[in-house]
């Protein structure tokens, strides 16, 4: 063995050892997730990308993992950081868009149910819920009924959830327009009829 | 990345993560197209936690557990060369029956994505990583021949 690959491979080892011990230090608040029992003979196909589509429904969407699984639908998987460990409405519809613009984009099937991964602070490992997506139409209805209340044709309900308005940087301005402090009158919606951040979807 | 994801994602069609806000609060989306984004410090604080976990589970998207025969910096920087299959080798013959070299191979596994989405990110480090690494596989090498040759005596 030559001299020069003797020092090569002592400084590898070198470097090996010490990155490990960094890693093992920076890991410490990040626990691994265990994938969902589906997902794990699953083949990886998109991490991070960018789905546009223009159709039914003009949606982009930023996909955090979609996987192929064994009967050749495309699953999606959405990681959400927060402290309560429990899938939210607003997650079912940012799936069901990420789903759609999937859909549109690639003319692949992607299946009507996707996984929301919770991870919540203090090292906790990751949960993962499985929930029921809402079909097209229901998206781009949804994406109509926003046009329309962006646009004034109609009355925005409010959130159902005291939480949300208590942690809403809109709150003051919002009591002041309502007129009565009414943070929880709401308006229904045919669309989502739990439109709540707090409402537990459907889980299966 | 994730970064990009939640500021201002699309400017074609509604974005997901807008539509998302519908779940939220309605009044909200209408707010904010009037008023602009506003979030509170804690909201900040969870925006900036959410960018960070997202740069990991991007990271991390390999690690899976179905990659565990992988060697993955030899093989991101040799590709399927000699050198890989002499520390596969080495793994597998030298590290693999010792506790301590299990122990090893188990933090190399979980560690070894990031090392090499680090690598994949600075490709000018690659040639020096090759270096050390090709260093180690001929100690690897000269290794697994000196056994051979206990083995044979």
């Amino acid at each position: 063995m030559t001299s020069s690959a003797l020092v090569a491979g002592l400084l590898a080892g070198i470097c090996v050892a010490v990155g490990m011990l960094w890693l093992k230090r920076h890991r410490a608040g990040s626990p691994v997730l265990t994938l969902p029992r589906e997902l794990r003979k699953a083949r990886l196909l998109f991490a991070e990308r960018l789905f546009t589509a223009a159709g039914q429904v003009a949606i982009s969407a930023r996909v955090d993992r979609a996987y192929r699984v064994a009967s050749g639908a495309i699953v999606l998987l959405e990681l959400k950081t927060r402290d309560i460990d429990r899938p939210y409405w607003s997650d079912v519809i940012e799936l069901s868009a990420q789903r759609a613009a999937v859909e549109l984009q690639t003319g692949e099937m992607v299946a009507d149910h996707a996984y929301v991964t919770v991870q919540r602070p203090g090292g906790v490992e990751p949960s993962v819920h499985r929930v029921q997506l809402m079909p097209v139409s229901k998206v781009a209805a949804l994406a109509a009924r926003r046009e329309a209340i962006l646009s004034g044709k109609v009355s925005p309900s409010y959130a159902r959830s005291a939480g949300v308005c208590r942690r809403c940087a809109f709150a003051r301005s919002c009591e002041k327009i309502s007129g009565k402090g009414g943070l929880h009158r709401t308006n229904a919606t045919d669309v989502a009829p739990n439109a709540a951040h707090g409402s537990r979807p459907r889980q299966d | 990345m994730a970064a990009k994801k939640r500021v201002g994602r699309c400017r074609r069609g509604v974005g997901a993560s807008d539509l998302a806000q519908m779940g939220v609060c309605e009044r909200l989306v209408k707010f904010e197209r009037h008023c602009g984004r506003r979030r509170t410090s804690d909201q900040l604080q969870a925006m900036d936690r959410g960018r960070r976990a997202h740069a990991r589970f991007y990271l991390d998207r390999h690690d899976d557990g179905r990659s565990r025969d992988r060697c993955f910096v030899a093989t991101l920087v040799f590709g399927e060369a000699p050198e890989t299959r002499v520390l596969r080798r080495f793994r597998d013959q030298v590290m693999r029956p010792r506790p301590l070299g299990r122990g090893l191979i188990a933090l190399y596994y979980r560690s070894g994505p990031k090392v090499c989405g680090f690598l994949e990110r600075r490709p000018r480090l690659r040639p020096i990583v090759r270096w050390m690494l090709s260093g180690f596989a001929s100690f690897a090498a000269r290794w697994l021949e000196w056994q051979e040759h206990l083995h044979d005596q």
